[in-house]
């Protein structure tokens, strides 16, 4: 026996090795250096100020604003700004960022983003490919012209970017009633009539049935649930706190339940406008 | 003698489901590398075509200022209808580096129309280009990435052997031509 064992040994192993190897399907990704990206805000917001160009209550009023604007729309749309932009493009900085952050819900990619460079004294605005028909790169140069630009100047950036998120969420307010604050903001009376006539119809006919002597058990199967099936309450419950339609989205520390529920992870396309001051 | 031969058996048939769904899971793993580059290179011919639309609009609106300048709108219009009839990554490369070239040309002439640089329309215009300038850019660069990917993935041992089973072979990048790595600079 022992002969036998010898000669196959050494097949036995080439074989397992190539199986092995086979089953292994390595994949090469080649490394690339690039410059350094800011981490995701921890808890989620819509307004970074990394370069610190923006007072504390400036930076609350514009991520308010921002808020408002993701609950009335779904648009995710982001503040950031760098002090610099380490040697890279702008360009290429927005959309390595934009892709990073994942800003826009997965699937729809309604995010927005605009970088804010201090040292450059650039700034870009980055879409989302769903937004792409809405915010077209020529209205958010105008915004960049008319809002950004001249506020920018004159020293006062704040003022700037609370003028081009008017100017925005104006052009924006269409869609009003898509985002996740939209059923906040449906009519309540068309539902309360709804509900007087839905009892009005109620009592008619538990008046109309009371009128029969007969017996008014229940029959096989008249009852709800009676087949044995039960209702269940849907088991999926949104990823992110607050962040309907969102997909793995930022995990928010949940600590303001008005506040943002993290970015869904859309794309960009590298459309946008790009001016400076 | 009979054991032995019955572990055999069943190391084989082990070894040969093991082969099997190594190849046939290398296999799939190349169509989805390959549907990935194709998908990427339809985004590229899309920013392309969206550039290529907008360029008649561009050109009209500049001679309403610079009438005269014959050569540079000539230089265009050839060098669009090139992109037209481009079909090949190599073909349309060459294309886009022709009129890319023209374009370039075009912005040194606005340069000497103050009135057109002041004019709305044209402002617009000129922010759609740029944009659709750095759209053309990220597509290529995502094209580029999916290509280096799927080149590397069939080229690497063992893959290579069943890519040359299937008779796929490695795809072209969408390279620059020298000394044009730029997209026409547009700013004032």
């Amino acid at each position: 026996m022992n002969h036998v064992n010898r000669r196959r040994l050494p097949v036995w192993l080439f074989a397992i090795a190539v199986a092995f190897l086979l089953a292994m399907g390595a994949l090469a990704h080649p490394a690339s250096a690039k410059t350094a990206l800011p981490a995701r805000p921890e808890p989620a917001r819509l307004m970074t100020d990394l370069a610190g160009m923006l007072g504390r209550s400036a930076v609350d009023d514009i991520e308010s604003q921002l808020v408002l604007l993701w609950q009335d729309t779904g648009v995710q749309f982001a503040v950031v700004t760098v002090p610099d932009l380490g040697g890279d493009t702008i360009d290429n900085y927005s959309v390595r960022l934009f892709e990073a952050w994942g800003i826009g819900e997965a699937g729809k990619d309604n995010g927005l983003l605009l970088l804010i460079a201090s040292k450059e004294r650039e700034m870009k605005f980055e879409t989302g490919y769903g937004l792409e028909g809405e915010l077209p790169d020529s209205f958010l140069g105008k915004v960049i012209d008319q809002a950004l630009t001249p506020k920018f100047r004159e020293g006062n950036p704040a003022a700037g970017i609370k003028a081009s998120i008017t100017m925005i969420s104006d052009r924006l307010q269409g869609r009003a009633g898509e985002g996740p604050g939209a059923d906040k903001s449906s009519e309540p009376v068309g539902e309360i009539a709804a509900a007087i006539v839905f009892l009005i119809i109620v009592m008619v006919i538990i008046a109309i049935s009371s009128r029969r002597r007969g017996p008014r058990g229940k029959g096989p199967g008249s009852g709800s649930g009676g087949g044995g099936s039960t209702w269940r309450t849907p088991m999926t419950l949104p990823k992110s706190t607050g962040g309907w339609g969102g997909h793995s989205g930022g995990r928010s520390g949940g600590s303001s339940s008005g506040g943002f529920g993290g970015f869904g992870g859309g794309h960009s396309g590298g459309g946008g406008a790009k001016g400076g001051w | 003698m009979k054991r032995t031969g019955l572990v055999v058996v069943i190391v084989l048939l082990a070894l040969v489901v093991l082969f099997a769904s190594g190849f046939v899971r290398i296999s799939n793993s190349i169509v989805r590398a390959e549907e990935d580059v194709n998908v990427q290179w339809s985004e590229v011919q899309n920013q392309l075509q969206r550039r290529y639309d907008l360029i008649p609009n561009l050109v009209e609106t500049v001679k309403g200022y610079a009438a005269h300048e014959e050569e540079v709108f000539t230089a265009i219009a050839e060098a669009r209808a090139k992109l037209g009839g481009a079909r090949t990554v190599d073909e349309t490369a060459q294309a886009v580096n022709q009129l890319e070239g023209a374009l370039s040309r075009l912005l040194v002439v606005i340069e000497n129309y103050p009135e057109l640089k002041a004019d709305v329309h044209f402002s617009e215009l000129m922010y759609e280009l740029s944009g659709t300038e750095n759209r053309i850019a990220v597509a290529r660069m995502r094209y580029n990435e999916s290509v280096q990917s799927y080149n590397v993935y069939i080229r690497v041992f063992p893959n290579s052997i069943i890519a040359g089973m299937k008779g796929v072979s490695p795809k072209q990048m969408f390279e620059a031509a020298e000394g044009a790595e730029k997209a026409p600079e547009v700013k004032f």
